[in-house]
């Protein structure tokens, strides 16, 4: 038998294999907590999620463990927040996993930054001497619930190119999504009117999404530059500032050192709250809706 | 021609940013450029030779005691200046390349490997390569912890490690824990070990690398290496090691209150049983430890073991080494490191040191290694 008599035998079974596959479960790793929530919601029993960085840790700083490319190397679609968020630990782990279909290009990796307007994208010189920017915005998006509805959209769009035998579980998946989101946020800025127009302080850039959303004023960081540890000079400077702007709270990560705004809040009367920035946080923040439920209850209660 | 090349290299891509305005945007030009960073090491020291001062090494007059070291000797120096670029070559390779001067003169490839990207679960590295003989020879000097590399390292492979051209597989082993095995073959030039200077001599290397999570926090990695090839006078040398590296930090704001202890144990058998080969340096066994724990973001504190002459005396006896380091990191991009060191040599010698060094890193962010 000759090599030609096998080539259309062989060229059917390759074009099989590159057409759309029908997945028994497709296998979504996520970067962060967050997506994931977003992944479940949408992708429900069809698919299986699993995630990078827990949401508790700074998603600037992951280690790039090997055990993550073990997940990588059998992942069918990837989806990460973009925008640089995670340049310093997401490229060697997709390197190293040695999953040809997910690495950045392919229908199996997906930013999810593609499906919102960025905030605070920095003109001008762009250096580090402006401390750490990411050229292309405020990373931290998922802090928007609306920005939450279209990263929805988007990995639903994403879940129906790469598995189309389920496209209909994954528009009925959206729909109830979106359906639940709009009564949360219903709820969500009923509880936040009182809060609205109040001035805050930030350790980082990361609730600047929400501050937006919610009509919350960002009068200032805690760090002086993203991702520069403050220094004296700033927090006498900012104390002032908070106290003559009647600052409210001063907002901060789980992962970062509330002590550092302790002077900032004794010398102005600004509360120092701890916030979940993300899915996984804090206790209770367990969801996409459970994170905003959380920082909510927070804001409205101081505790 | 050197220096120019170096200048090339540092303002095409601020011709391209300029021609873009400036603005954040991406021209063709740019989104296709490589990635590209550098880094810069500068060395203050002082260093006594038996409670007397050495002379900088830098000038090539170090003092060559015995079972000593990479030496600093006293004053001020460039360590060690580095260019990197990386790129996707096309869908299916990747290149990386590194460009070194060590000191102030002088440009040599550190690394310049194109990696095979399309094969599920392998990547197939060719060029020339840190090989991945345990831990400590795949990290740039940069990225120690300590100031200079393990006793041990040093004198097995030399200060520029284990680093020669050849190809190398990489394949992730379908277990339920991480775990690679790499094959490679170099051309056998690194004159410590191998160095036969025959065109057939190549150096044979096998490095297994297993990770395992001990917690959410925590993993444990473990490796064995193995290499032979042909020595400067045609024998054959074996090299084994072992590696073990716990790592691991706290949860929430303790994120930054990392641990990284980690330790290698290298023996060398050089020549085989060539009796042109002296007893002194057929036989080298050592290890290392390091230890490194991070107080804040900012601020860590570490220090390492060091033993050479395991089993087997080495020079006449055994080295001990004793390195305390404490590190100020403003940010990932800049550091400011301070080590002591003492080391006791065969022979009843000591060598103090006393080190400050500066890192910088400028362009494209920098990859976490791990």
């Amino acid at each position: 038998m000759s090599f030609r008599s096998f080539l259309p035998g062989v060229l059917c079974v390759a074009g099989l294999l590159a057409s759309s596959p029908a997945f028994a479960t497709v296998n979504v790793i996520t970067t962060t907590q967050d997506l994931a929530s977003l992944a479940e919601a949408v992708g429900g029993s069809n698919v299986k999620v699993q995630w990078i960085a827990r949401g508790d840790l700074d998603p600037h700083f992951v280690d790039a463990k090997p055990s993550y490319m073990l997940k990588l190397a059998s992942a069918n679609l990837v989806i990460s927040v973009g925008m640089e968020l995670e340049v310093g630990w997401l490229p060697p782990l997709l390197s190293g996993a040695g999953n040809p279909k997910v690495q950045s290009g392919t229908s199996g990796y997906l930013e999810a930054s593609a499906a919102i307007t960025p905030i605070e994208v920095p003109d001008g010189t762009i250096d580090r001497s402006r401390g750490d920017l990411h050229p292309q915005g405020n990373p931290h998006y998922w802090l928007d619930p609306e920005n939450g509805r279209k990263v929805a959209r988007l990995i639903e769009a994403r879940l129906e190119q790469i598995d189309s035998a389920n496209a209909a579980s994954y528009k009925s998946n959206l729909a109830a999504f979106e359906s639940a989101l709009t009564s949360k946020e219903a709820a969500w800025t009923s509880a936040m009117a009182g809060m609205k127009g109040s001035n805050i302080i930030g350790y980082h850039t990361t609730f600047d999404y929400l501050a937006k959303s919610f009509g919350l004023n960002v009068v200032g960081f805690v760090e002086p530059k993203p991702g520069i540890p403050p220094t004296p000079q700033h927090t006498l400077d900012l104390t002032a500032l908070a106290r003559s702007s009647n600052v409210k709270y001063i907002l901060v990560e789980p992962f970062h050192n509330g002590a550092d705004a302790g002077p900032i809040s004794s010398g102005s009367g600004a509360k120092v709250v701890t916030l979940p920035s993300s899915v996984g946080g804090l206790t209770g923040a367990d969801s996409y809706f459970g994170l905003f439920d959380t920082i909510v209850r927070i804001l409205t209660t101081g505790a | 021609m050197r220096t120019l090349l170096v200048a090339v290299l540092f303002l095409a891509p601020a011709a391209v940013f300029a021609a873009d305005g400036g603005t954040g945007g991406q021209t063709f030009l740019s989104a296709m450029n490589p990635g590209i960073s550098a880094n810069g090491l500068f060395l203050a020291g002082a260093e006594l030779d038996d409670g007397v001062f050495a002379k900088p090494s830098w000038t090539g007059e170090s003092a060559s005691m015995p079972g000593k070291g990479q030496t600093f000797g006293t004053g001020i120096s460039v360590q060690e200046m580095e260019v990197q670029l990386t790129a996707a070559v096309d869908p299916y390779f990747k290149a990386n390349m590194v460009l070194a001067i060590p000191g102030t003169s002088g440009l040599e490839l550190e690394e310049g490997v194109v990696t095979v990207t399309s094969i599920p679960r392998m990547q197939v590295n060719i060029g020339k390569i840190k090989e991945p003989f345990g831990r400590e020879n795949v990290t740039h000097t940069h990225a120690l912890l300590t100031i200079d590399r393990a006793l041990i390292s040093q004198r097995v492979f030399g200060e520029e490690g284990l680093n020669d051209v050849g190809v190398n597989v990489q394949y992730m082993l379908p277990l339920p824990w991480y775990s690679q095995l790499t094959l490679g073959a170099d051309a056998g030039q690194n004159d410590r070990v191998l160095g036969s200077g025959d065109p057939g001599g190549f150096g044979y290397l096998a490095h297994w690398k297993n990770l395992l999570d001990i917690s959410d926090n925590y993993s444990a990695e473990i490796g064995v290496s193995g290499l032979t090839g042909l020595d400067d006078i045609g024998g054959r040398s074996l090299v084994g090691g072992i590696d073990l590296t716990i790592k691991g930090h706290g949860a929430g704001r303790h994120q930054w209150n990392r641990l990284i202890w980690q330790n290698e144990f290298i023996l060398a058998d050089k020549g085989g049983s060539n009796p042109d080969r002296t007893t002194d340096d057929k036989q080298i066994g050592g290890l290392y430890s390091t230890l490194e724990y991070s107080l804040t973001r900012e601020f860590w504190l570490g220090g390492r073991f060091d033993m050479v002459g395991l089993p087997a005396p080495v020079d006449g006896g055994q080295t001990f080494g004793g390195t305390a380091i404490a590190v100020i990191a403003p940010t990932e991009f800049s550091s400011f490191r301070v080590q002591a060191q003492r080391q006791f040599l065969p022979g009843g010698h000591t060598a103090d040191s006393l080190t400050g060094q500066l890192s910088f890193v400028i362009g494209v962010h920098p990859a976490h290694s791990y």
